[in-house]
């Protein structure tokens, strides 16, 4: 994730500067705040499910959950406040067997949901370095690992 | 769509049938044989000495393995997890509310289902698994089978029937019946929905 970095000081600078209600902006700010990450994980989720190829991971599964577990997540990452109530991440995609392409084909959906949504290249990067680390306990994780 | 919409309770004490216990019932609807249904004698005035028994409710490729289980009360359901992925086993049921993670290759504590009536399974992480737990407070039950039959060992007395099964287009009232030496058998004929938007109510 090193290609990251430039833009990771950049935001840095950006996070610095005045936000509108007096203190820093958080990457949870910069998302739109709790509706703007609402509809980023819905939209996720909801592509993701209906892809020919991620599909398979959600299919028969309650999607309002995912999302709901989704939105909770970034918000925790994304300095949001929120408290995680979901099991941990390896526990969760265990016997899934999700491959490294699947995994970066979600990043993809991911990036194209948050530029829809307008946030700037900073914040996009800002999340997925945040999301990043988590590919080890996402892709190929045994059946019986929890 | 429905099936004819009367609902025909009928329990008929077949003449001339051949004198044996136990007492077989027989479950039909308009289409024939009903399986699945939960049959029970539910002593009158008796209470029968309580047995330690156990059942199991696999989950296999996200469904529930059986959809319909009876149990006496105070009885112990074991959940395992055939499948690879995790399921979060859930009632909302009164007799017994409860859940339950089930993660792939490490088994969970059984459940007691200690209270009768129903309980409806589902899964916090498949919406579309669902399964049912038929608690009752009598020895003497049984599930029909792909013929509408159950058999039970119910012994001469005063009993109140129950038949129940998820389809139903209204619950089956209690019906009083009197088991005599002979057993003679029973049929019920009850009507059923092709697509029910609700699960049958208990009777009460």
């Amino acid at each position: 994730m090193t290609g990251f970095s430039g833009a990771f000081g950049l935001t840095l600078l950006l996070a610095a500067g005045p936000s509108l209600a007096g203190g820093p902006a958080t990457l949870y700010d910069s998302l739109g705040g709790a509706p703007g990450v609402s509809a980023i994980s819905a939209e996720l989720i909801d592509r993701a499910a209906a892809d020919p190829v991620l599909g398979r991971s959600f299919k028969d599964s309650n999607l309002k959950r995912v999302k709901e577990h989704l939105a909770e997540q970034i918000c925790r990452l994304a300095g949001g406040g929120c408290t995680y109530t979901g099991d941990d991440m390896r526990t969760v995609h265990a016997g899934h067997d999700i491959t490294g392409g699947e995994f970066y084909g979600l990043v993809d959906m991911l990036t194209d949901i948050m530029k829809e949504h307008g946030i700037a290249l900073a914040d996009r990067n800002r999340l997925l370095a945040l999301l990043a680390p988590m590919k080890r306990d996402v892709v190929r994780v045994p059946a019986d690992a929890h | 769509m429905r099936f004819p919409s009367s609902l025909a309770l009928l329990v008929a004490f077949v003449a001339g049938a051949v004198a044996a216990a136990p007492t077989t019932v027989t479950v039909r609807d308009a289409q024939g044989p009903l399986a699945d249904a939960v049959v029970a004698l539910e002593p009158a005035d008796s209470n029968p000495p309580p047995v330690t028994a156990a059942a199991t409710i696999d989950q296999v490729n996200k469904q529930f393995r059986p959809r319909v289980t009876v149990v006496r009360t105070g009885t112990a359901i074991d959940f395992p997890n055939s499948d690879r992925i995790r399921h979060e086993v859930y009632s909302f049921s009164k007799p017994k509310v409860f859940t339950l993670k089930l993660y792939a290759g490490r088994a969970a504590a059984p459940v007691v289902f200690d209270r009768a009536g129903l309980v409806v399974l589902g899964c916090n992480i498949h919406d579309k698994m669902s399964a049912f737990v038929a608690v009752v407070d009598t020895p003497y039950f049984g599930k029909s089978d792909a013929t509408g039959r159950v058999t039970l060992a119910a012994p001469p007395g005063k009993y109140r029937l129950r038949v129940w099964h998820p389809d139903l287009e209204k619950p089956v009232p209690l019906e009083p019946v009197t088991i005599g030496a002979d057993a003679k058998p029973i049929e019920v004929e009850v009507s059923r929905l092709a697509t029910p938007l609700t699960v049958t109510p208990w009777a009460e």
